[in-house]
């Protein structure tokens, strides 16, 4: 099916400088009645330095002729009243005969603006069908995974690097589905992704009681139907309903965990919450989240509140201490906001899910947690703890009062064999290339948990190993949780052996790498 | 794959690192049982979550 940003377009573009006296403001007020997620849009084109607008009326295909069906089968009087794609150019020109000179790196966002008409719903608006802006060239600013995204303009092809935005209608789309459409265009071509596809399968979910016995799209999901449409487009993920648990597990397992993991993976996450909108509504509302910034400098991790605690015996520094907000879409407000970490209070956080990526069976709060354990298990090494390496004294120093820093990522078998080669401590020792052997002992799919210490991870963004679990089984909730499959601390490794007399057994080799190496960094 | 405990991955890993094995060395997982709490307390949180009847928009 056509992705909506290759839709033909009609007629002649149109130019317009962004230099003043252009005003946003105006413009949006003059052709899009002021939706504010459509100012928004103008005032990111702005902030990129944009000096050119195009504007072209397209045809409805592909997506947007799919959603038209959809809406018309349920209101007979819709009309779509209106449908443009607007493109900001980093580069002024005056005239379309130029369009052809201009390339993809000068571009910096589009947006498809749609308007659709129900008398009969008293609704006629304009909206998002969908919107990519690049990312914010900030260095703090981290998106772990961006997609090409290819559009049409005056017949010539373009490619645009960010995450996908869309805005609900009140019609076939309400916040979730558009959140999700966002998040699956991470992980899926965009033309697959319709909303009659996300509304087809969340409509054969049986209703729940008390709710209305038909499926109505411009009611949002259930949690229910969000986990059906997600199996649907064959997408792993793992959530918890905060709803149904009380303040002390919301404490204990804090949404912020859920939502890092999804985001940190490059994978995406999705949070509910209850909240009160400058538009003066109480609602449940629903927003993708696909990045977060990161502040070398921050005090926190000097409280005692930074730890996250698994248990009475069991703590640990959470990367995601150094996080100050999570980057993500409000589909009522517009695209590519931060939202401060700690900004939405745990009694407001209903629902919060990660997605996983292909083939991994668990998230990143288990394996980080799950590491903790096989972390200060294996501190009972003797070789370990005999070294005479400065970098492992320096481990157990920190260790012993659980004050390791511990990150988890999610890696490909490859991935991590090519971290190796690449590999360099401070001393540029390095793993010999055979070291590549390691692919025929792990899985496809793990989870690296890496280990560092305060003063090492925010600002040098180094590490001093890591333990590598099996992501493709979910772990046991019992002691041997069966994952693990090698450990790397400065100077030695440990490789699972099997069990004897009820204790685990590790081959433990010397290592060439003698101390701090590069974290294994996604970010774009 | 090669197994962990074989013949073949123990000369493999030596003749890679070119160096003999330490050890093999037998540990005890700690006996604090917070983390295999806190994965129950997780598992079963999700459970929960399959028969949610919550609604976002």
């Amino acid at each position: 099916m056509k992705e909506a940003g290759l839709a033909t377009g009609t007629g002649l573009p149109r130019l317009f400088s962004l230099k003043a006296l252009f005003s946003n403001f105006d413009f949006v007020d003059e052709h899009f009645a002021k939706e504010i997620a459509i100012r928004r849009l103008f005032s990111l084109a702005r902030s990129r330095k944009a000096q050119t607008l195009i504007v072209e009326d397209i045809k409805a295909e592909g997506v947007l002729l799919s959603e038209n069906r959809e809406i018309h089968k349920k209101y007979p009087d819709f009309r779509m009243t209106g449908l443009q794609r607007l493109s900001f150019w980093s580069r002024p020109i005056s005239s379309p005969s130029q369009i052809a000179s201009l390339n993809s790196g000068q571009l910096i966002g589009y947006f498809i603006a749609k308007r659709d008409t129900v008398p009969s719903e008293d609704i006629d608006g304009w909206h998002v069908f969908e919107s990519v802006f690049k990312k914010y060239e900030h260095s703090h600013n981290c998106v772990p995974r961006q997609i090409f995204y290819s559009l049409k303009i005056a017949k010539k092809l373009f490619e645009i690097k960010g995450v996908l935005y869309g805005q609900q209608n009140q019609l076939n789309k309400a916040c979730a589905q558009v959140a999700l459409r966002s998040l699956f265009s991470l992980h899926i071509p965009l033309r697959q992704i319709t909303y009659a596809r996300i509304n087809k399968i969340a409509s054969k979910v049986k209703s729940d009681p008390g709710q209305p016995s038909h499926y109505d799209p411009k009611k949002g999901l259930s949690v229910k139907r969000i986990r059906a449409v997600l199996k649907g487009f064959n997408i792993g993920f793992s959530d918890i309903d905060y709803s149904e648990e009380n303040n002390k597990f919301a404490r204990e397992i804090p949404y912020q965990k859920l939502i890092y993991s999804g985001i940190e993976s490059g994978c995406g996450a999705l949070l509910g919450f209850k909240m009160e909108t400058r538009k003066g509504k109480t609602q449940h509302h629903s927003i993708p989240f696909f990045g977060h910034t990161f502040n070398q400098d921050t005090w926190v991790a000097n409280a005692s509140s930074a730890y996250f605690k698994v248990g009475g015996t069991t703590q640990y520094l959470p990367s995601e201490t150094w996080l100050s907000s999570f980057i993500g879409h409000d589909d009522n407000f517009g695209s590519d906001f931060c939202v401060p970490r700690l900004y939405l209070k745990p009694q407001q956080v209903k629902y919060a899910l990660a997605i996983l990526p292909a083939g991994v069976k668990y998230d990143g709060v288990r394996a980080e947690t799950i590491a903790s354990d096989y972390l200060y298990s294996l501190m009972q090494d003797k070789y370990l703890s005999k070294s005479s390496s400065k970098w492992v004294k320096r481990f157990y120093d920190s260790a012993e009062k659980q004050e390791v820093v511990l990150r988890a990522i999610s890696l490909s078998n490859e991935e991590y064999t090519n971290h190796l080669l690449t590999m360099r401590d401070w001393d540029n020792h390095r793993f010999p290339p055979a070291i590549s052997f390691l692919t025929e002992m792990l899985k496809k799919q793990l989870w690296m948990v890496e280990i560092s210490l305060p003063e090492i991870f925010p600002i040098n963004k180094r590490k001093l190993g890591e333990i590598i679990l099996d992501a493709t089984a979910k772990p046991k909730s019992k002691k041997d949780y069966r994952s693990f499959l090698f450990a790397r601390f400065p100077s030695i490794v440990f490789f699972p052996a099997g069990k004897e007399r009820g204790k685990s057994k590790f081959l433990a080799y010397p290592s060439s790498i003698e101390s701090h190496t590069e974290l294994y960094l996604k970010c774009q | 794959m090669i197994s962990y405990a074989s013949p073949k991955f123990v000369k493999k890993v030596t003749k890679v690192f070119g160096l003999a094995k330490v050890s093999t060395v037998k540990i005890s997982m700690r006996p604090a049982q917070d983390v295999p709490a806190f994965l129950k307390k997780f598992d079963e949180a999700q459970k929960r979550t399959a028969r949610s009847v919550l609604q976002l928009d």
